[in-house]
């Protein structure tokens, strides 16, 4: 009878040894809610998931992939109804409305027990509201004109190396008798006419989103005004596939993995998609561009953590496997994402990746005319206001500088509100 | 065994145990009468406590009350305020007043001119089969499908603007979902598209409970087509025809499946629904309680809108519902 006391007791013992071991002794589940799955590639993916299980046996991924677009709404009902997913992917304009809801972990006390993994990041990589940190940025994101390779070949055409040059290939591309366009332009989603066109000729203008230091709205500068004039005298010109106004990311990929299209500007992220609908073809960035500045327009999508997350231990030890220097640059290589972090960022250098090379030309070129895209709050209704406002400007219906005015008051009205 | 055949033996027991009587028999001479139909109907009652009346209730809640750091608090009118205010917000209830008028109008007329087709005698009774089958395809796709088929259909490159630039030589493509005067307009006709058939299986099942003695009659006393139609189908379809509409008027104003999939409410807003403005304000902002806030006005806009719509039916002194 002693014996088997003592025996229990051992076993009890050396399971609870094991942070991440349970009653049963089986691992620990942890819950990841992404997108990324075909963006990625199943077998990418699933290399990463696996990699990760067989150096951490005591842990299992549960992967909860979902489409994007549902992305946000699914967190907020969850976070909404208490239901559990310990790390999930986010961009930073969901994380307000999230911290609203107390669902993401501040994952400042993390960083500073593991003072040699916040090292390995970039600055840019947190993101912050309020100084607290709520997100990583997983990769950055810079926009720039991607064009097909094969297609530019067949019509003798070079990439553009800067404005002027975009418009001319754009002409070049442009046949009327067969009803071909050179470009997609698809404005139909604010977040993408703000961070694709507008911003991206915004950073190149000198100007920034808004003033950090006051939290105010600082798009209908006059380097704003100067952007969408810009784009307004592009659009005009009839070189993009009609429809614009009701024409969203899929579709642009749609025609640009069936070679409707020879170019579009968009993420570096966008090879790997049409790879997905056309696995032969190629894409590439041009060499990076430059305006009154050479600035970039620069987004992110991360990973946060649950603040309910009952295994906050084992989805760090995820987190920061992700985030580790091996995973960083075998991403970086095999989906062509620039991760976040410092290792994947120096293996740029030299890089002959056709939508990678460029990427630290993009960030250094003129970094303090750099724009990051700031984790908003709103930000449905705030793309939404600055959809209309792009489309109302670049079709003419009101003014430039009233349609950005307008925009900027509405957008600032909606920010302070949710102070 | 032994003890129970003892027990049932023994007389104690069998008094206090009473005779034996069907449960429902007990039941009913316990309770009053009127109980009874109380329990019958129960089961219903309790399922749309719990499926309608405390979803509502909650949200209506949800609507007074805002989150901070998880916490939530009251704050009254607030939001419905903030709602009442929002010109995005009125834009909406226009955009899906027009939208819930000509879906409700176009479905119950084509539905209603197909199940007249469909009533009549066929040269072939095969054909006139198959005709039925393929006017109800459409039912058969899921409001996903439809709108990926539709959105190929009305493309720069689709089958509409292949025939208009490729075929009559126009010199640009028409933008169906990209022009803000169209956009409605092209969603609308999905949407009767998508939905007629159920409207023409429910119309051509009341056309067949029409006595044809009634039709026969018309004919000898001289009636045409126009007024057998007016003067017997029309007032015998009538309760069915509100009974549709009204289905119909509830289920297109809260309709946001095709918006959100073709057009995401543009260009600008001229195909944002009041559902819409919900689901992006709800789900897309994170601001739960504003749009607790606006699905409950949404609510009571769409209570007074079929209030009013059956109260006109009822004073054209057709039919109360």
């Amino acid at each position: 009878m002693r014996t088997a006391v003592l025996l229990t007791l051992a076993s009890l013992l050396t399971l609870s040894v094991s942070p991440f071991a349970t009653a049963a002794g089986s691992p620990t589940e942890i819950k990841w809610m992404e997108w990324w799955v075909n963006e990625w590639g199943p077998d990418n993916f699933n290399r990463l998931i696996a990699n990760f299980e067989k150096a951490n046996p005591d842990i299992k991924i549960n992967v909860v992939d979902t489409p994007y677009p549902q992305m946000s709404g699914k967190l907020n009902a969850a976070a909404a109804a208490g239901e559990n997913y310990d790390v999930f992917g986010t961009e930073g304009s969901w994380l307000p409305g999230l911290r609203k809801l107390g669902y993401v972990e501040n994952l400042d006390p993390w960083l500073a027990k593991n003072k040699a993994f916040a090292d390995t990041l970039l600055p840019t990589t947190l993101r912050k509201i309020n100084g607290d940190t709520l997100s990583f940025c997983l990769y950055m994101i810079p926009y720039q004109f991607a064009y097909n390779v094969d297609q530019f070949a067949a019509a003798g055409l070079k990439p553009p190396t800067n404005w002027d040059e975009f418009i001319a290939v754009e002409k070049k591309l442009r046949n009327q008798g067969a009803n071909k366009y050179g470009m997609s332009m698809p404005l139909s989603d604010g977040g993408f006419a703000l961070t694709r066109y507008f911003g991206f000729r915004l950073a190149q203008e000198g100007g920034q989103l808004l003033d950090t230091s006051t939290g105010k709205v600082t798009f209908n500068s006059p380097a704003g005004v100067a952007a969408m004039t810009w784009w307004k005298n592009f659009y005009q010109m009839g070189l993009v596939v009609p429809g614009s106004f009701g024409e969203d990311q899929a579709r642009m990929l749609e025609y640009m993995a069936s070679g409707q299209v020879a170019s579009i500007i968009d993420g570096p992220f966008i090879w790997s998609k049409s790879k997905q609908i056309d696995p032969k073809i190629k894409l590439a960035y041009a060499p990076a561009w430059r305006a009154k500045t050479g600035g970039y327009l620069w987004s992110c999508s991360g990973v946060a953590m649950s603040a309910k997350s009952p295994n906050k231990e084992a989805a760090w030890k995820f987190i920061e496997y992700l985030y580790s220097p091996a995973t960083a640059v075998t991403m970086t290589k095999t989906i062509s994402l620039p991760w976040a972090t410092r290792a994947a960022m120096n293996s740029l250098s030299g890089s002959t990746d056709p939508m990678l090379r460029y990427i630290p030309q993009f960030a250094n070129q003129d970094a303090k005319a750099n724009i990051v895209l700031p984790a908003l709050p709103n930000t449905g209704t705030l793309f939404d206001l600055f959809k209309t406002t792009f489309q109302d400007a670049v079709s003419g219906k009101k003014p430039v500088g009233q349609a950005l005015d307008e925009a900027a008051a509405a957008w600032q009205a909606s920010i302070d509100q949710s102070k | 065994m032994g003890r129970s055949r003892a027990l049932a033996g023994d007389p104690s027991v069998a008094r206090a145990v009473g005779p034996a009587r069907p449960v429902a028999t007990r039941l009913r001479r316990r309770l009053p009468r009127y109980m009874t139909g109380y329990l019958f109907v129960a089961p219903v009652v309790l399922y749309l406590i719990a499926t309608a009346i405390y979803p509502i209730m909650t949200v209506i809640a949800m609507g007074t009350q805002d989150v901070t750091a998880g916490r939530w608090h009251f704050v009254g009118a607030a939001h419905y305020a903030l709602v009442a205010h929002d010109p995005v917000f009125w834009n909406a209830v226009w955009n899906t007043s027009i939208f819930t008028a000509a879906s409700v109008v176009l479905q119950l007329s084509l539905g209603l001119v197909f199940a007249l087709l469909l009533h009549e005698a066929w040269f072939n009774r095969a054909v006139r089969n198959t005709m039925r089958g393929a006017l109800i395809l459409p039912w058969v796709f899921s409001t996903a499908a439809a709108a990926l088929m539709w959105s190929l259909l009305y493309d720069p490159y689709g089958l509409f603007n292949y025939l208009a630039v490729g075929v009559l030589h126009w010199a640009h493509p028409i933008e169906f979902l990209g022009n803000p005067r169209l956009a409605l307009g092209s969603i609308i006709a999905v949407n009767t598209w998508k939905s007629y058939p159920f409207y023409m299986i429910a119309l051509l099942g009341a056309l067949q409970t029409i006595p044809a003695e009634l039709y026969d009659s018309a004919k000898v006393d001289g009636a045409g087509p126009w007024q057998r139609f007016r003067a017997i189908t029309l007032p015998q379809l009538r309760g069915v025809l509100v009974a549709l509409s009204t289905v119909d008027l509830i289920t297109t104003f809260g309709h946001v499946d095709l918006v959100n999939m073709l057009t995401q409410g543009g260009p600008g807003r001229a195909t944002e629904t009041v559902a819409f403005y919900v689901y992006r304000t709800a789900l897309l902002d994170g601001d739960l309680a504003k749009g607790a806030a606006t699905s409950t006005i949404l609510l009571v806009l769409l209570t007074l809108v079929t209030q009013a719509y059956l109260r006109v039916l009822a004073r054209r002194g057709q039919q109360s519902w």
